[in-house]
């Protein structure tokens, strides 16, 4: 794993070049948008960690730039503004993720890895929480390194729960990435669907967890 | 002090009606002045006609049956003229008795009064002193009626142009005249309020459609009339003064959040450099309170000084949402959030952003008080109410209605809350019109209710097919 980050102050930019160096992987410090710019046409990176206020402007500018790229990295925005409308206009834009200043340490950590996973699902077709990995190539789950037998519809419902790992997935999404459009849905089948998903992984040992929350859907995190 | 408005069409038509009466008065006069000028023996009937035709008027009877004449009349500007005129005569007879003034010639013979019922009318000139006179002879009526006989007077051309312009009174010419100029003032009064109304009405038109957001927007005065261009560029300027106090608003916020955030975000990462668990602990804690104050001192400032954009919200959609967002932060508590409505959607006017506030500070607020119990919900219901529901410790009587403004905490809580939370849930639905309960949930805890003006809800009942729908689960 290769990281840039896009930082003017020099303390953040140092403690997040250890602390993504030791958690993720090789990580670059850049400080404006010209240097990433001209960084992002010569090598690879996985994963960018932009702060919106540059020097030379907001970062949002190196969106372009970033799905020029090949393959495309994983974007994180690091941000002092929260007004709704600024997120809002950063994730229409195509940034993947955004965390407001301050941020708790393990939680840019948590959120970084957790881009990454998507990316890994999108690029590669496998994702990893805790101990469960997923092949979505081969339509096949391991957990630890044993595999478990998923029916379709439960296996629709993982993809969904691990693309978007650490985040509620709502009902109506599961709903959509397991039944086609004229397919008719009983209110409780996802229910019935992910109990029998749960069982089954519990059965195999799995230590990822799958949650409900009442009202809006399920949210898969690793213990 | 109450101020009286009045319209400026009034004063512009009062203007047009005395030009007009001055025009329509000069050119009557020249018309009859070049009538009475170019015709001289037209002029000299003019005389006797006239008197004939006065006098005529004023005859009538006194109570032994006598002729009289009308004193008013008598002594009217006409009858004066003529009277300066040392040949002018007239008798008036009606076979009883007869009224005379003047020298009266020898009158040719009465034969056309055995005529009845008619009005007869003849002229006649005769010698006076070697002059040439004109007279006539009026006879009204059967027998016993009245015959006047005039003469002996020639005006020059301005006293004949008076007589005309007096005698035309009774015709009702005049109140032809001024039939016209209501007519002219009228049509006046409208036309100018029209043409007065209708750029300015442009112009308010335009000005109605500039919405409370400062994006910019001028009035355009490409069409606007000169007169009224100053008020629409000092009405542009003072929408310009708007967009860069609210600019200026909007850039200290940004930088406030900035100057404020960075060096938290410093501190925040030395303090990993702490060996002393406990201490850390506890130093941690309190860098994340502040933290909080900051964001929703923040929030607070934005709402309170940036005018709301409104759309279309959807409160299922934008509950649902909020309750997605916080759900893990809430497990990793103990606690766990629920979402519950009855309708499919309930839409309402509002903006999106400032109703996500108020729900996320809703909902941090119940997570923290109601440490150590089960489960918070947040529940919307018909016709557009959002509710969350916790069963923590509740809110103190005493303290309801002081918590919701900034900085007061409630004297029942043990962790430490910003106290700013409901201050913005207060403002966010104060911006919507809406109001804010706070109740006591049924077994403990607190719930608080926001009720969104129900006029603008569009809401649609949840479809009861749904749940007898047959599934395809295999």
């Amino acid at each position: 794993m290769r990281v840039l980050v896009v930082e003017d102050d020099s303390e953040l930019a140092a403690w997040l070049q250890s602390t993504l160096t030791s958690t993720i992987g090789v990580t670059d410090v850049l400080d404006s948008i010209g240097e990433a710019e001209a960084a992002l046409l010569t090598y690879q990176f996985n994963l960018v960690v932009v702060d919106r206020r540059l020097p030379d402007g907001d970062g949002l500018t190196l969106l372009p730039a970033l799905k020029n790229c090949s393959p495309q990295p994983a974007t994180l925005f690091l941000t002092a503004l929260d007004d709704p409308n600024d997120i809002a206009l950063a994730l229409d834009r195509g940034a993947d993720e955004y965390v407001g200043k301050p941020f708790e340490p393990a939680e840019l950590v948590a959120r970084a890895k957790a881009v990454l996973r998507r990316y890994a699902l999108d690029q590669r077709g496998t994702g990893q929480i805790g101990n469960l990995s997923f092949d979505l190539h081969h339509r096949s789950v391991l957990v630890n390194h044993d595999p478990v037998e998923v029916p379709r519809r439960e296996l629709a419902i993982l993809e969904a729960l691990v693309r978007r790992a650490g985040r509620v997935v709502q009902r109506e999404t599961l709903e959509l990435s397991v039944y086609r459009m004229d397919d008719e849905i009983e209110s409780n089948a996802i229910d019935s669907h992910v109990s029998r998903l749960r069982r089954r992984l519990r059965q195999a040992g799995c230590d990822a967890q799958i949650r409900a929350v009442r009202g809006v859907g399920y949210l898969m995190t690793a213990r | 002090m109450i101020s009286r408005r009045r319209s400026i069409a009034f004063p512009v038509a009062l203007l047009l009606v005395m030009g007009m009466t001055i025009v329509m008065g000069l050119s009557t006069l020249l018309t009859v002045t070049l009538l009475v000028a170019m015709r001289p023996e037209e002029r000299v009937r003019i005389g006797p006609y006239e008197i004939a035709r006065l006098l005529r008027s004023a005859v009538t009877h006194d109570g032994a049956g006598n002729l009289k004449l009308d004193e008013d009349i008598l002594s009217s500007s006409v009858l004066s003229i003529a009277r300066g005129h040392p040949s002018f005569w007239y008798v008036i007879r009606d076979g009883r008795s007869t009224v005379s003034s003047g020298q009266v010639p020898p009158l040719p013979s009465q034969a056309s009064h055995d005529s009845a019922y008619q009005l007869t009318y003849s002229e006649f000139m005769y010698s006076h002193h070697g002059q040439h006179l004109p007279g006539v002879s009026v006879a009204a009526g059967a027998e016993g009626g009245i015959s006047i006989e005039t003469g002996g007077i020639a005006f020059s051309v301005p006293e004949a142009v008076w007589v005309l312009l007096v005698g035309a009174r009774g015709s009702g010419l005049y109140h032809l005249l001024a039939l016209v100029l209501f007519a002219t003032a009228t049509a006046a009064t409208l036309i100018v309020k029209a043409a007065i109304a209708r750029p300015v009405k442009r112009v308010v038109v335009n000005a109605e459609q500039i919405d409370a957001i400062p994006n910019g927007r001028l009035l355009p005065d490409d069409r606007t009339p000169t007169e009224l261009l100053p008020m629409v560029v000092a009405f542009n300027t003072a929408l310009q003064r708007i967009d860069a106090a609210f600019e200026s608003q909007r850039s200290f916020l940004s930088n406030a959040a900035h100057e404020l955030r960075t060096p938290l975000t410093r501190m925040r990462l030395k303090l990993e450099l702490i060996q002393d668990d406990k201490l850390r602990g506890a130093v941690v804690r309190e860098a994340a309170h502040l933290a909080s104050v900051i964001r929703t001192l923040l929030q607070l400032a934005r709402l309170s000084n940036q005018a709301l954009e409104t759309a279309p919200v959807d409160l299922v959609a934008v509950g649902r949402a909020m309750v997605a967002e916080h759900a893990l932060a809430a497990l990793e508590q103990g606690i766990e959030l629920a979402f519950r409505t009855e309708a499919k959607t309930v839409v309402i006017q509002g903006s999106e952003s400032a109703i996500r506030a108020a729900l996320s500070n809703l909902l941090l607020n119940a997570i923290q008080h109601a440490t150590g119990t089960r489960q918070v919900t947040l529940a919307v219901a018909l016709p557009s109410q959002v509710s969350v529901v916790d069963h923590g410790p509740g809110v103190a009587q005493e303290d309801r209605a002081a918590i919701f403004r900034p900085f007061v905490r409630g004297t029942t809580t043990r962790t430490d809350g910003t106290g700013l939370g409901l201050a913005i849930v207060m403002q966010v639905m104060a911006t919507h019109g809406g109001a804010v309960w706070l109740e006591d949930t049924l077994g403990g805890g607190a719930t608080v209710l926001l009720t969104f003006p129900a006029g603008q809800a569009l809401a649609r009942p949840l479809s009861k097919l749904q749940g007898a729908a047959k599934g395809l689960d295999s």
